[in-house]
């Protein structure tokens, strides 16, 4: 389900809103911040971000009850910046690194913290999914853990967005040579423990 | 940027998890929205570029535990007092929300504290910092509170003014979630202060709106916790509203 390049379909149940990948990163100016609407500015970028937003910070390892919260944070963020945002750089480049910078703000707290009371149940996994595919999912989560933050960030936002790796290294603020490095070290590491997972898995099938 | 498989169907089973809940969007808008009528700001990490350490984050743990504590028993006093003054004795009261809002209110004092204190780097890509976000040292602002702004001048206060600012914006919402009697939020909020800031300035509050929401919900817990409560703050300016929200009474009352 990577986001594809002619878009993909309304995740959030909230209409078709998203976008088309070339429009969503072609420079767009916001014409509502021009317009001196900052409110109806947010509503427009939420509405076509929104999608990404959300997971990007799960997949960036944001725990799923505290997601919205981060989704909120992120766009609160978003708000105050809009005023200063450089209208040549494109919008969701801008707006997943700030994603990456909250989740990032998040895993910090978390690393700094006793564990976490158990007051609040996570919520069961869905009943419908299949257990194979929860399983692929389980390995695919274990294996984003094992990265680092700033080598997570890359893989994600090459697999699950889509940005090519000028557009990452920009989005992130790092060179050029590192996204690519840490990109093809990522994916190769992605490449073993799926292949050791498929093959334990075809010893356990008879 | 195609994966060739089995990769690509592994990162594919993860995706299709990688859904919104559906019809959050909305409620999300609408929170955020909130949140920003209600003033609240929020930071992002102070990202360096590359490979630059994480200093800004850590800041309390480079100090060492005694001066954490210093800091925050410190600041959390200051809090506290801003607090019972003004914001949470028109909950005890049940008074309706006043039109600035606690959390705002604290930041005053939490900006306050950390008036002499090193600005934080408050960056993202293809954008400049804002100038509100990194309010640079204020000679002679910080002599109403002395204390807190010598410790500010050592470092780590910045930090912690964000993480009781961040605790206070936390509880706000979860009295908002309160007034409008949501238990359901406002047991996710508490549970997310228990995790957040489990030795926070707040912890009164959070025990006792977790047994109202508890007992709202009819937890089967609740009525114990609720019990637990009153005997641990039975002068609590929240005991009142705990006792009203589990009835019938305990043996404890």
């Amino acid at each position: 389900m990577r986001r594809k390049a002619d878009g993909s379909r309304d995740a959030a149940g909230w209409g078709d809103v998203e976008p088309s990948r070339q429009a969503a990163l072609a420079p767009r100016p916001l014409d509502a911040v021009e317009a001196g609407d900052p409110r109806r500015a947010l509503a427009e970028v939420y509405a076509q971000h929104h999608g990404a937003v959300w997971r990007c910070l799960r997949a960036l390892g944001v725990p799923a009850d505290q997601v919205d919260d981060a989704v909120q944070d992120v766009f609160l963020v978003v708000h105050r910046r809009l005023p200063q945002f450089d209208h040549a750089a494109p919008v969701r480049s801008w707006i997943l690194g700030i994603a990456r910078n909250v989740a990032l703000k998040l895993h910090e707290r978390r690393h700094r913290l006793p564990p976490r009371l158990a007051l609040v149940q996570p919520e069961p996994p869905a009943p419908e999914e299949l257990v194979a595919r929860r399983d692929a999912a389980a390995v695919v989560e274990r294996f984003l853990d094992t990265l680092d933050p700033e080598q997570r960030a890359v893989f994600v936002l090459a697999q699950l967005e889509g940005l090519d790796v000028p557009e990452i290294a920009r989005t992130l603020g790092i060179k050029l040579n590192t996204a690519y490095s840490r990109l093809r070290l990522a994916r190769r590491r992605f490449d073993r423990i799926v292949a050791r997972h498929a093959a334990t898995q075809r010893r356990r099938t008879p | 940027m195609s994966r060739r498989d089995p990769a690509q169907a592994y990162w594919d089973a993860y995706a299709a998890t990688l859904e919104p809940p559906p019809g959050s969007a909305p409620r999300t808008l609408a929170r955020i929205e909130q949140r920003i009528r209600a003033g609240e700001r929020v930071d992002d990490v102070p990202l360096p570029r590359e490979a630059a350490p994480r200093q800004a984050a850590a800041g309390l743990v480079v100090l060492g535990k005694s001066a954490a504590w210093s800091v925050g028993i410190a600041t959390a006093t200051l809090l506290s007092i801003k607090l019972a003054v003004v914001g949470w004795s028109q909950l005890a009261g049940g008074a309706p929300a006043s039109a600035e809002p606690a959390a705002a209110q604290a930041v005053t004092s939490a900006k306050r504290a950390r008036a002499a204190a090193p600005p934080i780097v408050d960056e993202a890509p293809s954008a400049k910092a804002v100038p509100e976000a990194i309010e640079g040292p204020a000679p002679g602002v910080a002599t109403e509170e002395p204390r807190a702004a010598e410790l500010s001048r050592r470092g780590p206060a910045p930090a912690v003014a964000d993480e009781l600012r961040a605790e206070v914006a936390l509880m706000d919402r979860a009295r908002a979630a309160l007034e409008r009697d949501d238990a359901r939020v406002l047991l996710r909020l508490t549970g997310e202060h228990a995790r957040r800031f489990p030795a926070g300035a707040l912890v009164e509050e959070r025990e006792a709106w977790q047994a109202i929401a508890g007992c709202r919900l009819g937890d089967a817990g609740a009525s114990a916790r609720a019990d637990r409560f009153l005997r641990t703050h039975p002068r609590s300016a929240q005991a009142d509203k705990v006792r009203r929200a589990c009835e019938p009474p305990s043996e404890n009352r």
